[in-house]
């Protein structure tokens, strides 16, 4: 029984494998969660057959809401939930050349999360890089449910919804959610954050920053906009200010907030769709000088 | 250390190798000691002290219960008792009694708080109670037939018995009666390797797949995060979560159970297919059995049971399901949830007074139901230890009746709670004759549970039970 068992996993696996490599679509692919995408990007990257990339944005979860469609001649490696020393250091010891990288300024005081890159570069993970059933992007069930969530489920969560909504009263999104969350932010934002744990993480940065440009990499830094309520409350205000103090301009370019500060958010932080590409347009107007159409 | 590491991977495999080899063969359990203070001490050394302190307590409480005076046999086995439950209390009930009596200012308060949770101690010192008790009671076994005259080899074996890794951190709690007597020279050709094989790949599978996938969504049902879901989401995430915490405890003890069977022991099934239960009493039955057998054979029944009238019987059954299930956690809410729990007993029993069991099959269903909907409702409190949040999660269900519901967190709920539903829906079927086909091809089924180890396994988290 054990020995049959054995070879049908490993059938399995050769047989998955086989079709991932000959048959499947480039469609075949999917994700779960934030989390996922993080693995998901940096297995992209770490494995990718190019040795250089043009541009990189690294930053956090406000960043991977960038419309990337809109952005096709750059590589997002912003990890939800991570901070961007994360993404430097996925780019260093991937060994892979980059011209120019994008910082999002955001949230500096997040600390790097060693295990996260320590995996990615483990020898357990090596094997990714030719098998690619073993990658993230190709969980068999994660593309199963990523497909059902978006064929059955609709039908029968629709018809639930409609059972349960009391008619004519129907509301798709929670109203109180932004607002409270927002209200709930506006607090920590007006605290004045710990100025020597802000130097540190800047200059931690730094560090980083500069082995970057070792290897001939060009770095621009860019704020995202957050609710127009907290954007000029003190902890922002403040790290605006450091960035300029340790990264200065005369020797940094630091794409400025867009002129209108309307942008729409989902939790007082993370844009909303339509305002995300509104935004992805200005970014990529501020880097390549394109007009926005 | 987790058992779906690969450190973990490289000890088993060490110490596999040293267990049976034949130079070593007089050194078996020395070698499974050694390797079971790595696996406790791996993360914290310092933790090594506490199991060996409580080790030693057992050793002569139990050795002075069987050969010391005749006099001091109750107090020795008293003391023993009191001094297991003293450490337990001390390590993980101090905040929650600071807490409770308001002892939280100044640096006692201080103390009290901060006192560190050690990994295990819950069953750890749950074993050592059942050593001193059962040795005391000789209910099971003469007690010279489990605690050999020579002192060092009592030492040594009960070091054992309370060290073994499989069982150390999370179980399953193994009895004195259950383990001392299997302890022997063990032999590779021995191994009852396709019951070991079996239960590894089904506990990897529940843990890795199940369990690991399903935390990713059912988190949300903390606080404040559901305050923003639909009512259909949040009640898909309390019943993924229902699956989530079997697939995660009931994975971690077959992967005890199957590495145990690896060094030649055996552990009793902690788990049998709770919830196919048609009424509470079935279900503790099968839920963390060695927990509801331990409660019933060590506080149950000293109590009195079902043997000192009808509401005395409801009154243990209340205690015993209240201390039950503070024993999973230092706060309240476990204790409401033990509650709640002993209070359904209490009210089955009541109610199932001299009435026949039904034999219809829609009522047996109905029941099923309930039971599961009864369970997964008090699963709350396990996710959420403060009172108002599970009160603010229930008007949550009832006010979000407008909002949109998340078909990615929907989808990826049942589609990862349905090998629970399958593995029981498996069960019902062998219980009533297992088809040929399905016997015929239960390779493949283990084959398919192997390769989503390999293609489809979660980000590892921690076992939901390793808190306890």
């Amino acid at each position: 029984m054990i020995r049959k068992a054995l070879i049908t996993a490993a059938l399995l696996l050769v047989s998955y494998s086989a079709y991932i490599a000959f048959l499947a679509p480039a469609s075949w692919a999917g994700s779960q969660h934030e989390w996922q995408d993080n693995l998901i990007k940096a297995e992209n990257f770490i494995y990718s057959e190019r040795d250089s990339f043009e541009h990189v944005i690294l930053g956090s979860s406000l960043s991977c809401r960038l419309s990337m469609r809109d952005l096709p001649e750059m590589y997002n490696l912003s990890f939800a939930g991570h901070s961007v020393l994360d993404g430097i250091e996925v780019i260093l010891r991937s060994g892979k050349k980059v011209r120019n990288v994008y910082i999002e300024t955001n949230y500096p005081e997040k600390p790097e999360d060693a295990k996260f890159v320590q995996s990615l570069f483990s020898a357990l993970y090596y094997p990714r890089k030719y098998l690619h059933a073993l990658r993230d992007d190709k969980r068999p069930l994660s593309i199963i449910g990523t497909k059902l969530s978006k064929s059955l489920t609709s039908r029968v969560t629709d018809r639930i919804q409609l059972m349960t909504a009391r008619s004519g009263d129907s509301d798709p999104k929670p109203m109180g959610f932004t607002r409270q969350l927002t209200d709930i932010r506006s607090q920590t934002y007006s605290q004045t954050p710990d100025d020597s744990l802000l130097a540190q993480s800047l200059r931690n940065l730094r560090e980083r920053i500069n082995l970057l440009e070792e290897r001939g990499t060009k770095v621009v830094f860019f704020e995202l906009p957050v609710n127009q309520r907290l954007i000029y409350l003190a902890s922002p205000s403040l790290t605006r200010s450091r960035y300029l103090e340790w990264f200065p301009a005369t020797r940094y370019r630091h794409i400025p907030l867009p002129d209108s500060l309307d942008y729409v958010t989902t939790d007082g932080i993370h844009m909303n769709r339509e305002d995300a590409s509104r935004y992805t347009k200005y970014f990529k107007e501020q880097v390549f000088g394109q007009p926005q159409r | 250390m987790l058992f779906n590491s690969f450190v973990f991977l490289g000890l088993l495999t060490v110490t596999f190798l040293l267990y049976y080899l034949p130079v070593l063969q007089k050194y078996q359990i020395q070698v499974l000691i050694l390797s079971s203070l790595v696996f406790y001490g791996y993360e914290k050394p310092a933790l090594v002290l506490l199991l060996l302190a409580s080790v030693s307590i057992n050793i002569l409480a139990s050795y002075f219960v069987t050969y010391g005076d005749e006099r001091y046999r109750k107090l020795s086995a008293v003391l023993g008792v009191v001094l297991n439950l003293s450490i337990l209390v001390f390590f993980k009930y101090s905040p929650l009694l600071a807490r409770t009596f308001d002892l939280t200012s100044g640096s006692l308060g201080d103390f009290l708080l901060h006192i560190p949770l050690p990994i295990g101690i819950s069953f750890f010192t749950f074993q050592g109670v059942s050593l001193v008790v059962d040795v005391y009671t000789e209910k099971y076994c003469k007690n010279t037939d489990v605690v050999p005259a020579s002192f060092v080899e009592h030492s040594k074996r009960v070091l054992f018995f309370k060290g073994f890794f499989p069982q150390l951190i999370s179980g399953p709690i193994v009895k004195a009666h259950d383990f001392l007597p299997q302890i022997r020279t063990k032999r590779f050709g021995e191994i009852g390797w396709e019951s070991a094989f079996k239960s590894l790949v089904t506990g990897y599978f529940l843990k890795m797949v199940v369990a690991d996938n399903l935390k990713d969504y059912t988190f949300l049902i903390e606080y404040p995060f559901f305050q923003f879901h639909a009512t259909l989401n949040l009640l898909i995430m309390m019943f993924g979560y229902s699956c989530q915490i079997f697939a995660d405890f009931a994975g971690y003890s077959l992967i005890a159970i199957g590495l145990a069977k690896l060094f030649g022991y055996d552990f009793k099934d902690n788990f049998d297919f709770p919830y196919i239960s048609r009424s509470f009493r079935e279900f503790w039955k099968r839920w963390h059995i060695s927990l509801s057998s331990f409660l019933m054979e060590y506080l149950y029944i000293p109590l009195g049971g079902n043997r000192k009238g009808r509401i005395r019987t409801y009154v243990n059954l209340m205690v015993v399901m209240m201390l039950g299930g503070l024993w999973h956690g230092a706060a309240w809410s476990y204790a409401v949830w033990g509650g709640f729990h002993g209070l359904a007993l209490a009210l089955e029993r009541m109610l199932d007074r001299g009435r026949p069991e039904s034999k219809g099959v829609a009522v047996k269903a109905l029941k099923t139901l309930m039971v599961f909907s009864f369970v997964t409702l008090a699963w709350l409190l396990f996710k959420l230890p403060e009172f108002g949040h599970v009160i603010a999660y229930l008007k949550s269900i009832a006010g979000n009746v407008r909002l949109e519901a998340n078909n990615t967190l929907i989808s990826f709920i049942l589609l990862y709670s349905s090998p629970v539903i399958l593995y029981h829906l498996l069960y019902l079927r062998k219980r009533r004759g297992a088809s040929p086909l399905i016997q015929r091809m239960e390779y493949a089924l283990y084959g398919m549970m192997l390769f989503l180890i390999i293609v489809n396994s979660g980000t590892p988290g921690d076992f939901i039970y390793f808190q306890f």
